[in-house]
């Protein structure tokens, strides 16, 4: 019986066998005249590696469609059922008959392989027992996986490219190595060169799947009388399509969605670091060379400790609940006041390179750099657009110094600002597109040095006012989504000017640029 | 018009707007719970962005507009109306552009969404102009598509295959030199420019489209209406054969080997890469004093030679040099395994292929075990054992990293290519002395062209983008030297088995890679870093003389005729007469490939210029590297990429 039935599939199914055979073989001679993978792979077995990978799995595809899903679609397992052996049986020859198939395609590709590669590819019987250990397991698990497949019906379409597109993003975007997992590492990309290591593991993992993939395989072909393959396998209407394609969708965008909020950097630690926590204040000076001086270690100190008391006064002040981390890094190569932004994404935090030795850790530019830039790092940069720099840079530039000014004239003398032109106005507009200021006055210390004056202007309203508008603006922990988008347009600065202080933004300003025009006048 | 028809078909495609709905939908989705989109963004899309939804939206329509009425049988109710069939037809064509100019429409909008809610007060005014166009030149494009998707979709289930090869004779037709494959050139029908106010319009590449969308819809009209259908009824019949089900999914798999032939097709270039390793050198400008040994004939047999860390595989014409080698080559296994601080040996022989060709502008080539240096490019044999350590080391490195440095080839190309040029040159003697001050010269000549950033030079992708891609070998070289300064002779190794043990964090980019790393072996980035910038400070000082004698170059481009021309300057130099006189300017071109970017040298005229056939440019743009030769340098010294708009008027 179980001879019949191999008969049956081999005049059903045999023509179309021998084509793919020859379609693969002819795919394989293809490859090898593509001058690019040759030269690019270096070998033969780079190419059946490329096409055991590529195209193995879709002459499974084509077979198990053939043997099994056309089968249960057209109802024609039906007059199998009423032979007389069991029902399992039935499958068991289809799933051997694939297999064997399956295991013939490759082997010929791997003996075409061989034969073209015999001379160039110092062969050895361990390398060519390699690649045949791998060829069997890879094409093994390819049609168990085929076969299982099948069964699913209607739904294999949708569940395929979803697996794929799973695997593709693991690998691609999840940081799962899947090339380096189970089968795929038999079909890795040294497949072709590895010549002496058996990937035992690999081996391992690709039975244990071979055997709970084709078990399912099975019961899903067997379970309540073979009814759930037969109603899978009926047609998908217009509607059940939509959804389907809508799931994939939106489960690829969740997916992905989840993958993108999760944290992608590690927590930095640099090696020989001096760390000081206040307050929210965290602070890491280390310094860039490999034995710091018993000067350079002191110094590292008293960065770190000015650092995270401007930090925690600052955060104090405004309300924050958390800051980023604040990184100072030593440079002696780098000259006195030189700040150089390090390369950290605004969720890890702020890295600064400086020469800490010959930079004072109460240096007004420092401090105000640094505050700058966490406060920026806070709201993922969102505070550096055109309506809320303003309040940043003033912000920074005006707290390290506001025990030592009061007014704009001391502000400007600190600042030292000899040259500072005397017809400086700040319009409404000029407020709602800060960036295109900055630029107009061509001297980013001065526009920092005008928005300080601002932020002084708004002081004089009191200071709980003054502190109510800056910290709605700078302490809101920014979400790394639209709802960031959403709050600062509905929170938006001419509505926190006003109501922080009573005055619309033009009033503001005018005020603003009345300070302004009276402060060079009685520069010292 | 009969509206009431044209409705019916409209209702026919609303799966096609269900699923544009969807897709945009989704794609907004994500970007709203991911990101900031009215924070102005470093990724500008570029116009190929929209060839893959043009192409995915203009087949489904395509496919969609014909196959219901045969699927659902409806074709004799249509047939049954006073309306002629060719009405029907313009009427389903009508419907498909009023879908095409949907979707686009919807794309164009949110393009311009985004763009509009990303501007700050800095940004350059949305180029209106620029956008219609674009938008306009791809509502063509779709049109083509879907025409085409409708006549292949009277092949039915051979639809695939028909495609496929329809595709297949596409790439083809480009790749061959006739003048009318620039007439389907796809990124440039979407890349319109403005130039000083005026819109250039990619004509040409308008026409071509244009051309096939016209061929498409009337082949298509003409098979629709033919005798009442009968091409419909020929394919009933087909479908009818006793073989029509196998045959189908044979046409299936077949299909999917036209399209891997496709796309294998794209990958292929015209030139060195389908040439023996003799042809090769020959053709190849790199170094000079240059000359193959060790050639070989194409009847030669091959042969063996095993020593106690390589199998040498060469052509039998190839003995007698490699007899001459033969005795050195465990001493080049010996000094980088030295490097790497002597790990285990490979399990297994690495194996030495002397014989087979390698990529373009490569010297050799190592995948895993396996190393490739053609006896053919090298120009002595201590140049070939040059190359050989080189190889070597990356074969070390893969092997400490457990193949993980390929894994993460982006951020690791430096690492890979600096790493094995310091193993490269760890050999003894004078040779090796000269070749390392070569090395050096290249590095500071680069450096004097504009310091690249360690940041951009641990990003591969975005290096190339900026500057020429084998950089990574002289700057790569220092880094190797700063990784010593910064951790010890051990630190290269200890990096690599940190890579092969750590599980990094998913996407990770490629500072906070090595960040991660160097961490890892308990030293910092910023001393590399800092090490990286205080050795290309010294070594600019110290090549003064040697940078000063090759001036800064600039290049200007015309079309003259049917030659594109570009012309270098030497900007001022502060020394004229200190200008190296053995020096000579070389240009290369970025080439248009699909798959292939690498760029083409181009020779040198009589009157000092370079000159290429425009028609070997497809685009509007034409990207050139501009650089000294010189045998002081161990390469090219090229400045920054630059990009000239080609148009007749300059």
């Amino acid at each position: 019986m179980i001879f019949g039935l191999i008969e049956k599939e081999w005049r059903q199914h045999g023509a179309m066998i021998l084509f793919v055979l020859i379609l693969l073989t002819t795919g394989f001679v293809v490859l090898q005249n593509m001058e690019v993978l040759v030269q690019y792979g270096g070998s033969n077995f780079a190419l059946l590696d490329l096409l055991l990978f590529a195209l193995l799995p879709i002459a499974c595809l084509v077979i198990g469609n053939a043997l099994i899903a056309a089968e249960f679609r057209q109802r024609t397992q039906v007059f199998l059922e009423g032979l007389p052996m069991p029902r399992w049986m039935m499958l068991a020859v289809k799933y051997g008959f694939g297999l064997v198939f399956v295991l013939v395609a490759a082997g010929t590709l791997l003996g075409v392989a061989f034969r073209s590669g015999y001379q160039t590819e110092a062969m050895t019987n361990r390398f060519a027992l390699l690649l045949w250990i791998k060829t069997v397991g890879w094409a093994w698990f390819c049609w168990s996986v085929i076969f299982t497949h099948a069964f699913l019906g209607r739904y294999r379409i949708a569940i395929g490219v979803a697996i794929v597109a799973l695997l593709l993003w693991a690998q691609q975007e999840a940081g799962v190595m899947i090339s380096r997992f189970g089968p795929f590492e038999l079909v890795s990309d040294r497949f072709a060169y590895e010549r002496f290591e058996i990937p035992v593991e690999a081996l391992w993992m690709t039975c244990i799947l071979i055997i709970v993939i084709t078990s399912f395989g099975f019961a899903l072909g067997l379970v309540r009388d073979a009814t759930l393959a037969t109603m899978l396998s009926e047609k998908m209407s217009a509607r059940e399509k939509m959804a389907m394609t809508a799931l994939c969708v939106l489960g690829m965008v969740l997916a992905g969605s989840a993958a993108e909020r999760k944290e992608k950097t590690d927590s930095l630690q640099l090696p020989g670091a001096i760390d000081v926590v206040l307050g929210v204040g965290n602070v890491s000076a280390a310094a860039a060379v490999t034995e710091p001086t018993i000067e350079e270690t002191e110094a590292l100190k008293l960065h770190a400790t000015a650092a995270a008391e401007l930090l925690a006064g600052a955060a104090e002040y405004l309300g924050c609940k958390r800051l980023p981390p604040l990184f100072m890094v030593h440079r002696r190569d780098m000259e006195t006041q030189e700040l150089e932004d390090g390369e950290l994404s605004s969720r890890q935090g702020y890295l600064i390179r400086l020469n800490m030795i010959s930079t004072h850790p109460e240096s007004d530019a420092l401090k105000a750099r640094v505050l700058q830039k966490i406060l920026a790092a806070h709201q993922h940069l969102r505070l550096e657009s055109d309506t809320r720099s303003w309040v940043l840079q003033g912000f920074a530039t005006w707290w390290p110094l506001r025990k030592k000014v009061t007014t704009p004239q001391e502000l400007i003398a600190l600042r030292l600002h000899s040259e500072m032109p005397q017809d400086i106005t700040v319009t409404e507009y000029d407020l709602l597109h800060w960036l295109q200021f900055q630029k107009r006055l061509n001297d980013d210390s001065l526009a920092a040095t005008v928005a300080a004056i601002g932020i002084l202007e708004l002081g004089k309203v009191g200071s709980e006012a003054q502190r109510r508008f800056l910290g709605s603006v700078l302490a809101y922990e920014a979400p790394h989504d639209f709802r960031a988008m959403v709050h600062d347009g509905w929170y938006n600065v001419p509505y926190l000017v006003r109501a922080s202080t009573d005055w619309d933004l033009s009033l503001f300003a005018k005020r603003w640029t009345q300070s302004l025009l009276a402060a060079p006048e009685s520069k010292p | 018009m009969n509206f009431t028809l044209l409705r019916k078909e409209l209702s026919e495609l609303r799966l096609c707007v269900l699923l544009v709905g969807l897709v945009y939908g989704m794609d907004v989705f994500y970007l709203l719970g991911t990101d900031f989109p009215d924070m102005p963004t470093d990724n500008e899309k570029s116009a190929a962005d929209e060839i893959i939804p043009t192409l995915f939206f203009g087949i489904l329509v395509g496919i969609t507009v014909l196959s219901r009425e045969r699927d659902q049988q409806t074709q004799s109710f249509l047939d049954a109306l006073p309306v002629s069939r060719l009405g029907v037809f313009l009427h389903k064509a009508l419907a498909a552009l009023v879908i095409v100019l949907f979707e686009r429409s919807v794309s164009f909008l949110l393009g311009l969404f985004y763009a509009w809610v990303s501007l700050n007060s800095l940004s350059k005014p949305i180029a209106g102009v620029e956008l219609i166009a674009q938008a306009g030149l791809s509502v063509l494009l779709e049109m083509t598509v879907v025409g085409a998707a409708v006549l292949f979709s009277f092949s039915r289930q051979w639809f695939p295959l028909i495609a496929g090869l329809a595709l297949l004779t596409i790439v083809w037709f480009r790749t061959t030199s006739s003048p009318m494959a620039a007439w389907l050139d796809t990124p440039t029908l979407l890349s319109p420019v403005i130039n000083e106010g005026i819109l250039i319009l990619p004509w040409k590449q308008i026409g071509g489209h244009a051309f096939l969308a016209v061929v498409a819809w009337t082949c298509s009209a003409i098979a629709y209406q033919w005798q009442d259908g009968i091409v419909s009824r020929w394919m009933d019949q087909m479908s009818a054969w006793k073989f029509a089900g196998w045959i189908t999914n044979i046409g299936r798999a077949f299909a999917i080997l036209v399209w891997i032939a496709a796309i294998g097709f794209m990958a292929s270039n015209e030139n060195q890469d389908s040439k023996s390793p003799e042809e090769q050198a020959a053709g190849r400008p790199a170094r000079s004093g240059s000359k193959a040994h060790g050639g070989s004939s194409a009847m030669d047999g091959f042969a063996k030679f095993e020593s106690e860390h390589y199998e040498l595989i060469f052509k039998e014409s190839q003995r007698e040099t490699v007899d001459q080698l033969a005795w050195s080559i465990d001493e080049v296994h010996e000094q980088a395994r030295a490097y790497f601080q002597h790990p285990p040996a490979p399990s297994a022989r690495i194996v030495v292929d002397v014989a087979s060709a390698v990529s373009s502008h490569a010297s050799g080539q190592a995948n895993w075990t396996k190393i490739r240096v053609p006896l053919a490019l090298a120009t002595s044999n201590q140049d070939f054992l040059q190359t050989l350590r080189h190889e070597t080391a990356h074969v070390f490195i893969e092997q400490l990293s457990n193949g993980r440095a390929t894994d993460h080839f982006n951020a690791m190309r430096m690492f890979h290519e600096g790493v094995a040029t310091a193993v490269q040159l760890e050999g003894y003697g004078d040779t090796s002395l000269t070749e390392r001050q070569r090395m050096n010269r290249w590095a500071a000549g680069t450096d004097s062209r504009g310091r690249v950033p360690f940041k951009l030079l641990c990003d591969n992708e975005a290096l190339n983008r900026e500057r020429d891609s084998d950089v990574v070998y002289p700057l790569g070289y220092v880094v190797a030297n700063a990784l010593l300064d910064a951790g010890g002779p051990t630190l290269p190794r200890r990096m690599l088995e940190a890579l092969r043990d750590s599980r990094l964090p998913p996407g990770v980019m490629p500072t906070e890679l090595w960040r991660i790393l160097l961490q890892k072996c308990g030293t910092s980035l910023d001393l590399v870093i800092a090490s990286y910038e205080t050795r290309l400070d010294l070594l600019g000082a110290r090549e003064k003389t040697f940078v000063d004698g090759l001036p800064r170059l600039t290049g200007t481009v015309t079309v003259d005729g049917a030659e594109i021309v570009i012309r270098a300057e030497q900007k001022t130099s502060p020394n004229p007469t200190a200008t190296n006189p053995a020096a000579t300017m070389v240009c290369m071109v970025s080439q248009n490939r699909v798959l292939d970017t690498t760029p083409e040298y181009m020779p040198m005229q009589e009157d000092g210029s370079f000159r290429i056939p425009r028609l070997r440019v497809s685009g509007t743009k034409l990207r050139y590297l501009l650089g000294w030769s010189t045998a002081d340098s161990a390469n090219v010294i090229f400045e920054p990429w630059s990009e000239s708009v080609l148009t007749n008027a300059n």
